[in-house]
């Protein structure tokens, strides 16, 4: 009996040690929050939904969200998660005397960047508008989530504290108060009621209106930064839909908390391009904001939206040169163009028919140069090349039989599938199967390599094909791969996966090890423009997985009969890194792989979809692998 | 105090939390799968055993209370209950999780009451019968064992006994919740006097002849999807709809002032009404509100 009374009074005195500490203040912080909440709540609504589109296999989410008054005038925001179901009517409800009352209200646009849905009604009872605070919130200070989910008269509020400022690329203030559908729409008021930012679901990693929401009893909640006072918000209230700001550059530095902003890539189309910004360019500074890591530029251009003018500071030639540039809403993808040829260094190799140099450039020709761009290697041509725009006509300047000859061409959309009318190699008749031991594992990948006659060998693609987990059968993989190997001139590579069961994302190391295994045998030079990686069903998806996180390491990916997703890493479609992505799939694509599909073609990648017959994909991916490297 | 009892399969916590109310052993728990075994035990914060005898239970508010043989234990006074408000500060002491084993205390969250509100619940499909008031809290106590907890103020006065885990009915998302002492005393008190559970005559939700489109004398839109908005579709000639004035394209906002968000609640809600009933549509015609009442029994008196 004491014990229990003992601990019970040990728990009281943890109490009053932590009432000593703080709650000196108790009384005038809870009537402080309590004024903060009555001040906020006046412009709190209460906005119900009819009708809509319910997602397949979810149960319906219903029931009422939260809005902010922003202007007396019927101006309201809300979370546009809350109208994902694309509603038939929407209707806002007061806590004011006519409380019952329903005022239907119209969409007047949406903030794309913040996630958020102005509303318009039109009100005969006066309403009031939000009072929101002057400059950034303090990290750490109080602060209060305000909606009304429960009731239309009184809100419902989560108490905490502002975890961070400055979050989503400088868009949104960070609570630990529990932010979710019982307040999204709803402000994060101070200590002085003031707003701070209107409750959405939001992360850091993704653009869907949903991301985040799966956060809501985390302690992470956000509240995306408003100023109906900006211009900006102008633009909303005028019925503009505003989307993100875009300077249309990208960055080759894979780390941004450490490289430095040097433009990569822009298309002449681009506000970069536009503005006179180039490739080499280092960005040094966005306004009067300090750039000099990647993640410094994310977060200057992250709050600003299209049409904004910014005044970029660029470092070229160890001088700085200012530009002002006209963010855009949307960026044009990079199209990686096609000549209509292979080369072996500038050697015209072979020349694909109906293209855009079949019968101006021949096989032979020793290609000089390409635009204003000289070309003395593979590189340099292929970097050369894969700058130009589809479309544009530009001149090519080859040797032929010591003539010098200047060809005009106009460079094309990459297609994606194989030239189908093209010969491909003379072949091997031996191949040799080479087996590769893996320091630490103890698996024994394998590889068929070709082995080429004659005294000159010609260097060979690879193709890296990834089998179903599990034991594998190395004599069935071999009989099936080494006539195609044979015909192709390819190598094959056969990894196996650690775990006996699935490919695991760790796998992608012991994969590219023993790539640099094979490619580490004397006997043996692969063409490093040429390497794929492939598989069937879970062993294409890892294939593709692979690929994407080792853009540097393949040119091509291939999938036979796998899921397609497009939530891979590095999505990032540069010129200076090829990839080409083939897909086959017996039974079409699903809804997700039809998505993904649209990603992959958006990004700019040349995506082909059963380009050939079945029973012909094994063949096809072959020749896909043989003429990888065309340009 | 740690309440140990059936469970334990198939992720069936075997445990919960209680609370002293008195001086005489009695416990204030949640009516569980808990209480099923014989021999339930109840374990002090000091490390202390006791059997726990069932003395009574309310279905509907889902607590039961418990006695154990020992007297004079430091109790709650749940009759000396504050009211909560929405910012309230408070703390919940829960068993959550089973974190809390033999001589230790129960563990401490401190959060703020979110809204006072009536509960709107479901577990898994079913939908919770209790539908009285309920604390929301910001505090993260709709955990495994936290059923039986106690919710109090900064000072230590009780306030609420947090209930078993639910999700919110409309959205899905978990709810944390307790139903404050003021809803519970009188149940308490009735199975303190040895009283048998009143049969609460449970409202049947579906009427014995329940009201529906046709027999007002509309037809809504096909319901294709899952959310179809319930536009009426015809009005039949003679009908009670004809005869209140609603038209076709009328959308169907609320009935009885119940917010009707797609056909199938429209059905759902008609179908909870008696024939004889009559019924208030609030109907939105283009960008204006109509309200109108419609009555059957009306209808045949009038004929």
């Amino acid at each position: 009996m004491i014990r229990f009374a003992f601990v019970l009074i040990s728990i009281i005195q943890a109490w009053l040690v932590a009432a000593v500490l703080c709650c000196g203040q108790s009384a005038e912080y809870s009537q402080a929050i309590d004024a903060a909440i009555e001040y906020a709540q006046r412009s709190v609504v209460q906005i119900e939904t009819i009708g809509g589109v319910a997602e397949a296999g979810q149960l319906p989410v219903l029931g009422p969200f939260s809005g902010t008054v922003v202007e007396e005038s019927g101006l309201i925001l809300t979370a546009s998660f809350c109208l994902k179901h694309d509603p038939a009517s929407i209707f806002v409800r007061l806590s004011g005397k006519e409380q019952d009352k329903r005022y239907l209200a119209g969409i007047v646009a949406k903030d794309e960047s913040r996630h958020l849905t102005l509303l318009k009604i039109d009100c005969d009872e006066p309403l009031v508008a939000a009072v929101f605070g002057n400059g950034q919130p303090e990290q750490g200070s109080r602060c209060i989530a305000v909606g009304k989910y429960f009731d239309r008269q009184w809100a419902n509020v989560s108490v905490g504290v502002v975890s961070a400022t400055g979050r989503i690329w400088n868009r949104a203030v960070q609570t630990d108060c529990k932010v979710s559908r019982q307040n999204y729409g709803g402000p994060l008021v101070g200590i002085d009621g003031k707003a701070m930012g209107i409750l959405v679901p939001a992360s850091p990693g993704s653009t869907d209106v949903s991301a985040g929401a799966q956060w809501y009893d985390s302690g992470i909640g956000f509240a995306a930064v408003v100023d109906p006072k900006s211009a900006a918000f102008a633009r909303l209230a005028a019925g503009e839909r505003l989307r993100s700001g875009l300077l249309g550059v990208k960055f080759e530095g894979s780390d941004p908390n450490d490289d430095p902003a040097t433009v990569a890539f822009c298309l002449p189309t681009s506000p970069a391009g536009k503005a006179g910004i180039v490739e080499g360019d280092t960005i040094v500074a966005i306004d009067s904001e300090v750039v000099s890591r990647i993640g410094q530029f994310k977060h200057a251009i992250g709050p600003r939206y299209e049409n904004e003018i910014v005044k970029v500071t660029v470092e070229r030639d160890s001088q700085n040169r200012e530009f002002d540039v006209e963010l855009a809403g949307e960026i044009d993808p990079y199209l990686r163009p096609e000549f209509g040829f292979q080369v072996r260094g500038v050697t015209v190799a072979a020349v694909v028919p109906d293209s855009p140099c079949a019968e101006k450039v021949q096989p032979g020709d020793v290609i000089e140069s390409v635009g204003p761009s000289e070309v003395t290697d593979f590189k340099s041509l292929q970097s050369a090349t894969s700058k130009t725009i589809a479309g544009t006509t530009l001149e090519i300047v080859v040797e032929r039989d010591g003539e010098t000859l200047k060809l005009e061409v106009q460079p094309r959309n990459f297609a994606a599938s194989p030239p189908a009318d093209l010969p491909g190699p003379i072949g091997s008749e031996k191949a040799e199967v080479v087996g590769l031991e893996m320091a630490g594992s103890a698996n024994v990948c394998f590889a068929i390599v070709p082995q080429q006659d004659g005294e000159s060998k010609e260097e060979m693609p690879l193709m890296v094909w990834l089998p179903t987990p599990g034991p594998v059968l190395q004599e069935d993989l071999v009989a099936k791969l080494k006539p195609l190997c044979l015909k192709w001139n390819v190598v094959v590579l056969v990894p196996q996966s650690l775990d006996s069961e699935s490919w695991m994302p760790d796998d992608i190391e012991s994969i590219v090890a023993s790539i640099e295994k094979l490619s580490g045998s004397a006997s043996l030079s692969l063409d490093r423009s040429r390497i794929a990686i492939a598989g069937k069903g879970t062993g294409g998806e890892m294939a593709l997985l692979t690929g994407f996180s080792q853009r540097s390491k393949f040119s091509g990916v291939g999938l036979i009969d796998g899921q397609l997703g497009a939530r891979l890493p590095s999505f990032e479609n540069l010129p200076s890194q090829p990839m080409q992505v083939l897909v086959f799939s017996k039974a079409g694509l699903d809804a997700a792989g039809e998505l993904a599909r649209e990603e992959f073609e958006k990004a700019g990648f040349p995506f082909a979809l059963n380009p050939a017959a079945m029973g012909q994909e094994m063949e096809t991916t072959f020749r896909w692998v043989w003429f990888l490297n065309r340009l | 105090m740690k309440i140990f009892g059936s469970g334990g399969l198939r992720g069936l916590e075997a445990y919960q939390t209680g609370i002293l109310i008195s001086d005489k052993g009695y416990v204030l728990t949640a009516w569980s799968y808990v209480l099923d075994a014989e021999g339930t035990r109840v374990v002090t914060d000091a490390g202390e055993r006791f059997e726990a005898k069932l003395v009574g239970h309310d279905s509907k508010l889902e607590i039961a209370v418990l006695k154990i043989e020992a007297e004079g234990l430091q109790h709650f006074n749940i009759e000396a209950a504050v009211e909560a408000k929405p910012g309230t500060r408070i703390r919940a002491l829960t068993n959550c999780y089973g974190v809390a084993t033999g001589d230790e205390p129960v563990s401490v969250q401190q959060g703020a009451v979110v809204a006072v509100t009536k509960f709107d619940a479901r577990r898994g499909k079913w939908k919770v019968p209790f539908d009285g008031k309920v604390l929301i809290l910001d505090a993260i106590t709709s955990n495994p064992g936290a059923a039986g907890g106690v919710v109090t103020t900064l000072d230590g006065l009780p306030v609420a006994l947090i209930g078993k885990e639910s999700r919110d009915n409309r959205t899905g998302a978990w709810l944390n919740y307790a139903v404050p002492f003021s809803e519970l005393g009188d149940a308490v008190q009735r199975i303190l006097s040895g009283k048998q559970q009143q049969q609460r005559q449970i409202s049947s939700r579906r009427s014995s002849e329940p009201m529906g489109p046709e027999l007002l004398g509309f037809s809504l839109v096909p319901d294709v999807v899952g959310r179809t908005p319930p536009f009426v579709d015809s009005v039949f000639i003679d009908g009670v709809a004809a005869e209140a004035g609603i038209l076709p394209d009328d959308l169907i906002v609320d009935i009885n002032g119940i917010a009707t968000a797609s056909c199938r609640d429209v059905a759902r809600l008609l179908g909870q009404i008696d024939r004889d009933e009559p019924v208030k549509l609030t109907l939105q015609r283009g960008s204006t509100f109509v309200s109108v009442k419609l009555s059957l029994v009306k209808s045949a008196a009038g004929n």
